[in-house]
């Protein structure tokens, strides 16, 4: 039928897709919501956005039926092709915002960072799966930090803190996957617990005295609880020194995160409004285009990185939960993918593609709810289209390429 | 780790974080939620204050001395501006900026960094500045009520005047504070931002509701006579100038009534210019400076005498020869040795000894109650704030010389007020009048909230005294020391004080510092206006009766018109109502006297004329009405269109084009007229009445200018009514009588 084989409709993951779906309805409802003003129809954003999510469904086809073996093996050739932008859009790309993040080719923008993920995860995957990787040998870890490190770092110069975390954020649970000591997760991982842990002191303790328990249990040698110890004691005290060497408005909203009310119209404002519209929405919401706060435009890229929260006012709790619920199928379908799937690079691609989603729709939500900082992330399927909702789209055709083939070698 | 470890991991790390953001979503919008509604209402509304214009302050003949208008001020922010020749280009449309000036402005304030300047200080109120606040940003606007003075620097002695928030500074704007600012009332805005989806649109809708109506001012009805305070200042200041005083006052009463028409003071401040406004030139000596009177007071002396039946006017008083040694040591002189005098002449040459031995013959006992019942020593009561009450000592404290020295006007102090109304009542035959400025205070829709009456305070002597003194004062006049008063046809009465002032640091008189002064009324027989003039240190002569005898010469040659007798009442005209919705009152053509507009500002000129029913028509330049055509006195039917030929007062006066004539209020027809007198290019927008300009009434112009005009018919009601309200009072007071009996 169609031309489709028949394999896709017979090994076609319902749940995954219909999460999806509930994900991209809510989205382009909203976006609409948050683009609508009672005496002001404008429709500019809402169009642009059907545009997009037109251009997802296609990219969202080719990542469906190009075969997988094609992804591994031009995995590399593509990493490096988007390292190559990655470095190229910091010479001579588009300022915005006090960032250069996109290229701009007539009306349309690209942003390298977003290509850079699935290009990373792809090649990742291909790097885990090979035969003679071993995790616990100090050398592959070494190797694959300078993996990740390399991305992370290009992104977090243009600046964007939040896109430069989803390379750790994909990578760390397609590490665990793919068999990496829990010590070593931990150590890896540790530096950024030791960071947000910085200004909690018994927190912290308590952190550091699992490590040491964890690394005596371990067997291994005293010098790498020495190192253990000697690093996070450096990083505890060396960690104002780094938030100092942070970007002005970047320290601006980790301090409105520790401290919400203390500048409400400054940098506390985005969460405040935020907090605000969400928490004035209830349990059943004002009603689908309802939303005051959204209305009066109190609320900041209300139709981009705050979305929630207008779903959160418009539609209330059960819409906000709806929404989780949604993102918890699709991340647990993802996990699930990834134990059926036989080919272990599909199985790694599968988590990676989880861990992107998972990543962008945990830090964006907690963001919304004033549980992180504000990043500037937006919100996968719903957000306001642009690179990003391609960049999901793929994702999804992707990880539903696994599912139909995982039972393929 | 197997591969089942790995994956209760991953899916125990995902179930972690979902139930902690559903956790948090739930107390956010379920166990908060009240907290965060009540966020979300104070953050959309606010309360906010509705300014209530202040009242009117209208002069007895009809003109508005003070009134407010609603000011929007519109300010920009260059950096926020992002279609800068779009909004230049607006703002033209709307006369508010020259484009290409406005666009030099914004790059150089851009260019020295600044983030704001004025855009214009005097938006009209009806200027459609909505459409632009909304399509552009960076503009914000205040809107605050401008006070008028259209007699500017001649009201301000009495009108007094408002600081920039307008807080009143002092006259009758800080005296009925109270009753002129009328109270705010609030209201409910709901805010709005603009959101980064948004960042070309401003304001959404707002939602506006009144919460408490503002409570309007009242207006006052003043006892001031616009033209004679115009004439008391200018022939005060001409005064001044002319013998090099450091300053002066003239008080211009009507003694029946004890109504005060005048109130002159010099140095004056210009109300509008707060730079003009020191210390020295607010303060208000006619009523609170308190100052030895000197020879004025020996009044006080022959009343008493009088009235005790101790003395009559044809008595002999021997004089001394100019020398007389008294009790308790010391030497009373004359200033020129005189023999022996009817009373009569030793009031007329103000000899010293002679008064000092008629205050003597009346006793200390009956001087000292004659003081107070001439009300020294106590307030008068004007309705002044900063009145000052002089000083008489208590007869306990009297030296063996103190009932001579008081008797000629040393050991005491009077403010000016005191004095005119202790004249007062000699000159109305006996009643000492409580001094009325504020006859009226009208609510906001024209009822009346308070009358003042005039009132007599008590008898101070008999009439038959008060005929004594009014006969023995005229020959102070005709055969003494004012013989500079005399004034044809109005004879005045009157005394002569040349006071030595009381220097307290030296604590004794200083023999180079005097006051000079002259106190009379006219005419003497059956007194109408009463004036009284004093001069503060002249220095081209010391006598009262040289410095000042004159100005009250001058200044009642040009009130006598206005007061008494029959050609005042054709002074006051009927004005005719200016709306055409009441054609009926057009078609009543009646001949009108034209009043002599000759040597007033343009300003009060116009208004005049158009008062009496005329059109005024400017031709020449100038600053004042050299003359008018037709005459002042010819007989024109109303709506005649009067020329008024201008010229300058004198050499500092001429300042470029001319002032813009006031053209609110107006029909289209109307001011189309009168901005074709001037060579205006008018520019109009609208339909309906006049309800603003460019440039504003009063600014300077040139011919060929454009004016920009905006009618409209029933907008910003509070504003239109405020005007209505003191052009209804101007009409009321002008008609009178005659409007009272007829609706009566």
């Amino acid at each position: 039928m169609f031309g489709v084989p028949r394999i896709y409709r017979q090994r076609w993951d319902w749940i995954l897709s219909l999460a999806a779906l509930v994900l991209l309805v809510i989205g382009v409802m909203t976006v609409y919501s948050a683009t609508h003003l009672p005496d002001n129809p404008r429709h500019g954003y809402f169009v642009k956005h059907f545009f997009y999510l037109f251009l997802g469904l296609v990219v969202f086809a080719v990542c469906l039926f190009t075969p997988l073996r094609l992804w591994e093996d031009w995995s590399y050739a593509g990493f490096g092709i988007t390292l190559f932008f990655l470095l190229l859009v910091l010479l001579m790309g588009e300022e915005h915002y006090g960032a250069k993040r996109w290229f701009r080719a007539g009306p349309i923008t690209f942003q390298p960072s977003e290509m850079a993920k699935l290009a990373f995860a792809a090649s990742f995957a291909r790097f885990l799966a090979g035969k003679r990787v071993d995790l616990t040998q100090p050398r592959t870890l070494l190797l694959t930090l300078f993996g990740v490190g390399v991305p992370t770092l290009l992104v977090l110069k243009e600046p964007d803190l939040g896109t430069s975390g989803s390379f750790p954020g994909l990578a760390v649970p397609m590490m665990l996957w793919a068999g990496m000591p829990r010590l070593a997760l931990f150590a890896l991982v540790s530096p950024v617990i030791g960071l947000v842990l910085v200004h909690h002191l018994i927190l912290w303790l308590a952190f550091i005295a699992i490590g040491v328990v964890a690394f005596v249990k371990s067997r291994l040698s005293h010098w790498v609880l020495a190192g253990f110890l000697v690093f996070h004691v450096g990083l505890h005290i060396a960690a104002p020194l780094v938030i100092s060497k942070l970007h002005p408005y970047q320290q601006a909203r980790i301090e409105s995160f520790l401290n919400p009310e203390a500048d409400p119209s400054g940098a506390g404002y985005q969460g405040l409004q935020s907090r605000i519209a969400l928490g004035s929405g209830g349990v059943f919401g004002k009603g689908y285009l309802q939303g005051s706060q959204k209305a009066l435009a109190y609320l900041p890229m209300q139709h981009n990185d705050f979305i929630f929260s207008v779903i959160g006012e418009e539609f209330g709790f059960v819409g906000a939960a709806l929404v989780v619920l949604a993102f918890g199928t699709l991340v647990y379908r993802a996990i699930e993918i990834a134990k059926q799937a036989r080919s272990p690079f599909a199985s790694l691609l599968a988590v990676g593609i989880g861990g992107l989603v998972f990543y962008h729709a945990s830090v964006n939500m907690a963001m919304t709810m004033g549980l992180f900082p504000v990043t500037g992330l937006p919100l996968p399927f719903v957000s306001y289209g642009g690179t990003f909702l391609l960049t999901m789209m793929a994702a999804l055709g992707l990880l539903m390429n696994v599912a139909v083939h995982r039972f393929d070698y | 780790m197997g591969r089942g470890a790995r994956l209760r991991i991953l899916t125990a790390a995902l179930a972690a974080v979902w139930v902690v953001l559903v956790l948090r979503a739930a107390q956010l919008q379920i166990v908060q939620h009240s907290y965060w509604l009540d966020r979300a209402s104070a953050l959309r509304s606010d309360t906010l204050s509705v300014p209530a214009p202040r009242g009117a302050i209208l002069s007895s003949d009809g003109v508005i001395l003070a009134r407010s208008v609603p000011n929007r001020s519109l300010g920009v922010d260059p950096f926020m501006v992002r279609d800068p020749e779009a909004l230049a280009s607006a703002l033209d449309s709307l006369g508010l900026v020259e484009p290409r000036a406005f666009l030099r402005k914004l790059a150089a304030e851009r260019a020295r960094d600044s983030h704001f300047f004025w855009v214009s200080r005097q938006v009209l109120p009806e200027t459609q500045l909505e459409s632009v606040l909304r399509r552009h940003r960076g503009l914000s606007t205040i809107t605050e009520s401008k006070r008028l003075y259209p007699l500017g620097w001649s009201g301000a002695p009495v009108v007094g005047m408002v600081g920039h928030e307008n807080q009143p500074i002092m006259g009758l704007e800080a005296s009925f504070d109270a009753d002129l600012k009328g109270e705010e009332g609030r209201m409910t805005q709901v805010k709005s931002l603009v959101g980064d989806a948004f960042p070309d649109v401003d304001s959404p809708v707002l939602e506006t509701r009144v919460v408490r109506e503002p409570r309007l001012g009242r207006s006052l009805v003043s006892t001031i006579d616009s033209r004679m305070q115009e004439i008391a200042m200018a022939r005060l200041q001409a005064g001044v100038e002319r013998t090099g005083a450091r300053g002066g006052f003239v008080i211009v009463t009507r003694p029946r009534t004890g109504e005060i028409l005048a109130l002159a003071s010099s140095p004056s401040v210009d109300p509008d210019s707060s730079g003009s406004w020191t210390e020295d030139a607010r303060r208000a000596r006619a009523y609170g400076d308190a100052f030895e009177p000197g020879s004025s007071y020996k009044m006080v002396a022959f009343a008493a005498a009088l009235e005790a039946g101790v003395l009559r006017p044809e008595q002999l008083i021997d004089c001394m020869n100019g020398r007389r040694s008294v009790a308790g040591g010391g030497m009373i002189t004359d200033h020129d040795p005189y023999g022996v005098l009817t009373a009569t002449e030793v009031l007329a040459h103000s000899s010293n000894i002679g008064t000092g031995l008629i205050a003597e013959r009346a006793g200390a006992e009956r001087f000292y109650r004659m003081e107070k019942a001439f009300g020294f020593g106590l307030p008068s009561e004007l309705q002044l704030k900063g009145e000052g009450r002089g000083r008489i000592p208590e007869p306990s404290a009297w030296s063996a010389r103190s009932l001579i020295t008081q008797a000629f006007g040393q050991e005491v102090s009077a403010t000016g007020i005191q004095l005119a109304m202790a004249y007062g009542a000699v000159a109305n035959g006996g009643l000492l009048m409580r001094p009325l400025l504020v006859s009226e205070v009208r609510e906001n829709d024209g009822a009346t909230a308070r009358r003042h009456e005039p009132e007599a305070i008590r008898r101070v002597i008999s009439e038959s005294t008060a005929r004594a003194l009014r006969e023995m004062l005229r020959a102070v006049v005709t055969d003494g020391t004012a013989r500079k008063a005399e004034i044809e046809n109005f004879p005045p009465a009157g005394k002569t004080s040349t006071a030595q002032k009381y220097i307290p640091e030296e604590k004794s008189y200083s023999t180079r510092r005097y006051m000079a002064g002259f106190i009379g009324f006219a005419p003497y027989d059956d007194p109408e206006v009463l004036c009284c003039v004093v001069i503060d240190e002249p220095k081209s002569d010391i006598y009262g009766g040289n410095i000042s005898a004159p100005i009250f010469r001058e200044v009642l040659s040009d009130i006598q018109p206005l007061v008494g007798g029959p050609l005042a009442n054709d002074e006051l005209p009927p004005v005719k109502p200016r709306e055409p919705e009441d054609p009926q009152e057009e078609e009543v053509v009646q001949p009108v006297l034209l009043a002599d507009l000759a040597g007033l500002p343009v300003a009060s000129a116009r208004q005049r004329a158009q008062g009496q029913g005329f059109e005024a028509r400017l031709s020449g330049s100038g600053t004042v009405v050299a003359r008018t055509d037709p005459a002042a006195g010819e007989e024109c039917p109303l709506g005649a269109v009067i020329t008024l030929f201008l010229a300058d007062p004198g050499p500092d006066a001429a300042e470029g084009g001319l002032p813009m004539p006031d053209l609110r209020g107006l029909s289209l027809r109307d001011a189309m007229i009168l901005l074709a007198s001037i060579d205006a290019a008018p520019r109009v927008d609208g339909s309906g009445w006049v309800l603003s300009q460019v440039p504003s009434p009063g600014d300077p112009f040139s011919a060929g200018q454009p004016c920009f005009i905006t009618l409209g018919p029933d907008s910003c009601r509070a504003w239109k009514e405020q005007l209505e309200g003191g052009e209804r009072a101007a009409r009321i007071s002008a008609h009178g009588d005659l409007l009272a009996r007829a609706t009566r």
